[in-house]
């Protein structure tokens, strides 16, 4: 039994050891590219890009389902996008609400006869309409076949090299997609970039546009705030600065088009269907010996609303784990595999071990430790140890997170609401931690029983929140 | 077992801690910084306002003031064009910034030379020759801050370095083409000398600038219409497409029967802008039979060329798909 629970120890030690050291350094490399970020300011080439006619047009693509809460803000916010030339395509995915006919009342919508192209398979589509008030939107109804089938339906429709993918609930600032697709102006190597995610949630909206940056008045979306700030300026950064992004996120990702149809367009079967694409293309790329890069740009923003109830936002973090389960599954020969690189070597071993299976290891550890000191086996000493290690690495990771958002970006200019974040950092480790746990642990078990659901996501709706945050 | 596990926990927790106080301290440290700034940009914006009204007054001695002055007097030097923005030009060397910006340039901290890059073309200061040379520089964003301020001074002793930089993705492919576009005429020939570069992403981007740049490249374009590379072929025919001579209308009536399906699409396009309707009956066959994206460039070009046409066309049953759609969409546009 005392070799058992040494063992365990060991084990558990090894893991905040391991995790502890690659986000130490991701700190200090977020740290790193945000200096730079701040210096660069001044003479960053956005308005070049904007005025260059070698900018590239891009295709936005909005697959939507029931949002006729949010669609029509977040349609309106991409109309007012600063990029020379772009087009918006909505793929209705057989929304049972009346999204289409929002857009309608809204945009003014006329059906029109197009011709698919037909690369890519997909449920039917049923009616393609243009709007009469602005001819670069495009609403698409289809059969429901779920997000990625939407995608790729988008992806039949647009004309354009780029394309970006964004979530029906997100609004985007105004430079955003300009600031997003430098990487790929200065690179042509770049066949993916991904922007930071912010959350909108105790914002207030008008016209789809943020008006005012404010905190959520729920503990929940909150606590998001700070998961979000972690997974996005912290890991995000990191991960992007070794050549290893493994996500780009589906809220607001920019591809390059054609990469992405020679891959055959995103993976219908699976839930994370954004993570599976990003790690495709690198296995794809690396195997064939092809010169490419997934960027991340820490500066453009894209608002989302998140889950404030506890059972939607079970439901979307067991999602999440199901779909990392499932890139990661997939591509599982990738691991250690010689050509791979650091894609192989290290992103994915991690991502098994740490991102996959962590949630197990830590919730096991709540339940074994207790058990083993109350047995007898464990010294108390090194169970505070391990617990204050364990919390504390928690705490500072999110410090450091806000103090890099505070130092690059300071969307949140009030010292009430950065000691808001702060205290919320702190509390984020006594039970919010461990619920999230919990859940993608249901979504491990989700993954091996083979559930493939999306569930349902209720939005409020932009409007709705921004009232309330005016309130 | 246990002391390593115990050492390990505590080596490991001030680890944490440094790595998070360091961070907090520097977002403290930065924030003095921000905050002077912007006390400095406060206090000294109605006097550069002054400054530009000639109502006096010298540009102030200390590092800071002086960077946020400069920074100020570049921000409104950016609107500003022709005359005013010479006299501005001459305002700023008489009162030292010139030599201020060309010391900076020479800074050993990337950042201080991409903004002094950056300002020297909003001032309209001549300082091509520092410019040019900052195209080498080992930083990416210095090397396009000074293709940018190049392009804005309208530096043709820039044109050929400008090109080279391009030629060897050295700068930013859109901030060295609109800087040579702003540049205009004299950057034609190296250009299209840059038409047979042997990296076909250039000759690209060199055939699509010329489109952008000078109608004389004709017969440089005429050449490059041959071109192995079917990019490049797409890149020809868009740039004789905004040309509109009667020898670019001919290339790009013959580019239509490109073996390649993208370039004839590009063709068709092309073909639409131009208004020319020499080959009408080739477009309704490629609108008709061609490949899909051919067949949808063609059709959009009929709908421009027979806006009336079309709609009566698409009216009769079994009209052609690719015909509908570009009719349906021309009637929303």
């Amino acid at each position: 039994m005392q070799f058992v629970t040494e063992l365990v120890a060991v084990i558990a030690l090894v893991f905040i050891v391991v995790s502890n050291l690659v986000f130490a350094a991701f700190t200090l490399i977020a740290w790193r590219t945000l200096l730079n970020y701040r210096r660069s300011r001044e003479s960053a080439t956005v308005d070049n890009v904007f005025r260059s006619p070698l900018t590239p047009p891009v295709s936005v693509l909005i697959p939507a389902f029931n949002e006729e809460a949010g669609i029509v803000e977040s349609v309106t916010s991409l109309l007012q996008l600063r990029y020379p030339e772009f087009e918006i395509i909505v793929i209705d995915d057989g929304s049972t609400d009346s999204t289409w006919g929002v857009l309608d009342s809204a945009f003014d919508l006329v059906d029109v006869r197009r011709v698919m192209a037909g690369w890519l398979p997909t449920k039917p589509v049923t009616r393609i309409s243009v709007s009469r008030k602005n001819p670069s939107l495009t609403v698409v109804s289809k059969e429901n076949g779920g997000k990625a089938d939407a995608l790729n339906t988008g992806l039949n429709i647009a004309k354009y090299p780029y394309f970006c993918a964004i979530d029906a609930d997100a609004v985007l600032e105004e430079e955003a997609l300009l600031r997003a697709m430098v990487p790929i102006i200065e690179n042509p190597e770049v066949v993916a970039t991904g922007g930071i995610v912010r959350i909108a949630n105790g914002c207030e909206i008008s016209h789809g546009r943020v008006i005012k940056v404010g905190l959520p008045r729920k503990t929940l979306p909150l606590f998001q705030v700070i998961e979000y700030l972690r997974a996005f300026l912290v890991g995000r950064v990191g991960w992007s600065s070794i050549g290893a992004l493994m996500i780009v996120s589906g809220a607001f990702g920019i591809f390059h088009r054609k990469t992405v149809l020679e891959l055959g367009g995103y993976w219908t079967d699976t839930v994370g269907e954004d993570m599976e694409l990003i790690v495709r293309i690198h296995r794809e790329k690396r195997a064939e010996g092809v010169p490419y890069k997934v960027a991340f740009v820490p500066d453009p923003v894209c608002w989302t609303e998140a889950p404030s109830s506890v059972r939607i936002l079970g439901r979307q973090r067991r999602r999440w784990q199901r779909g990392l389960m499932e890139a990661v599954y997939r591509h599982r020969a990738a691991i250690f595999e010689p050509r791979q690189g650091v894609f192989g070597r290290f992103a994915m071993p991690f991502f098994l071990v740490i991102e996959c299976w962590g949630p197990v290891f830590e919730l096991f550890g709540y339940v074994i430790v207790p058990v083993a000191w109350l047995l007898g086996v464990l010294a108390v000493e090194f169970m505070i140890a391990l617990l204050i290690l364990s919390i504390a690495w928690g705490v500072l990771l999110s410090v450091a997170a806000i103090a890099l958002e505070e130092f690059g970006f300071r969307k949140y200019p009030l010292r009430r609401q950065v000691i808001r974040l702060t205290v919320f950092s702190i509390l984020d480790n006594f039970g919010y931690r461990q619920i999230t746990n919990l859940w993608r642990v249901q979504g491990i078990l989700q993954w091996l029983r083979g559930e493939k659901s999306w569930g349902t996501m209720t939005r409020q709706g932009f409007s709705q929140d921004s009232r309330k945050a005016k309130a | 077992m246990k002391d390593i596990i115990f050492f390990a926990t505590v080596v490991f927790g001030v680890v944490n801690v440094v790595i998070a106080l360091l961070v907090v301290a520097g977002r403290f440290i930065f924030s003095i910084v921000d905050r002077r700034r912007e006390k400095a940009e406060q206090r000294l914006k109605p006097e550069v306002l002054a400054w530009l009204d000639e109502e006096g007054g010298s540009i102030p001695r200390r590092r800071l003031e002086k960077e946020v002055f400069e920074g100020l007097v570049a921000r409104y030097g950016r609107a500003l064009r022709g005359l005013d923005r010479d006299r501005l030009a001459e305002m700023a060397r008489e009162q030292g910034i010139e030599k201020s910006l060309a010391q900076q340039l020479r800074s050993r901290k990337w950042w201080r030379r991409a903004a002094a890059a950056y300002r020297v073309g909003d001032i309209g200061l001549p300082l091509v020759r520092q410019l040019v040379s900052a195209l080498e520089d080992e930083n990416r964003q210095v090397r396009d801050s000074a293709a940018r301020s190049l392009g804005r001074l309208g530096a043709v002793a820039g044109v050929q370095p400008l090109v080279v930089s391009l030629a060897h993705n050295r700068i930013a492919r859109a901030v060295g083409a609109q800087a040579l576009i702003d540049i205009g005429l004299a950057a034609a020939d190296p250009l299209e000398r840059l038409l047979w570069h042997h990296d076909e992403s250039i000759r690209a981007v060199a055939a699509e600038l010329l489109g952008h740049i000078e109608q004389g490249s004709v017969n440089a374009l005429e050449m490059a219409s041959n071109d192995m590379n079917p990019e490049v072929r797409v890149s020809v025919v868009r740039a004789l497409g905004r040309c509109g001579s009667r020898t670019s209308v001919e290339i790009v009536n013959r580019m239509l029967d490109d073996p390649v399906p993208f370039v004839r699409a590009a063709a068709a396009t092309a073909v639409g802008s131009l208004g020319t309707k020499d080959r009408f009956k080739r477009l309704v066959d490629m609108a008709v039979r061609d490949e899909y994206l051919p067949a949808k460039a063609a059709a959009a070009a009929i709908a421009v060329l027979e806006p009336e046409g079309i709609q009566r066309a698409v009216r009769a049953p079994g009209a052609p798909p690719h015909l509908v759609e570009a009719a349906d969409l021309a009637r929303v546009s």
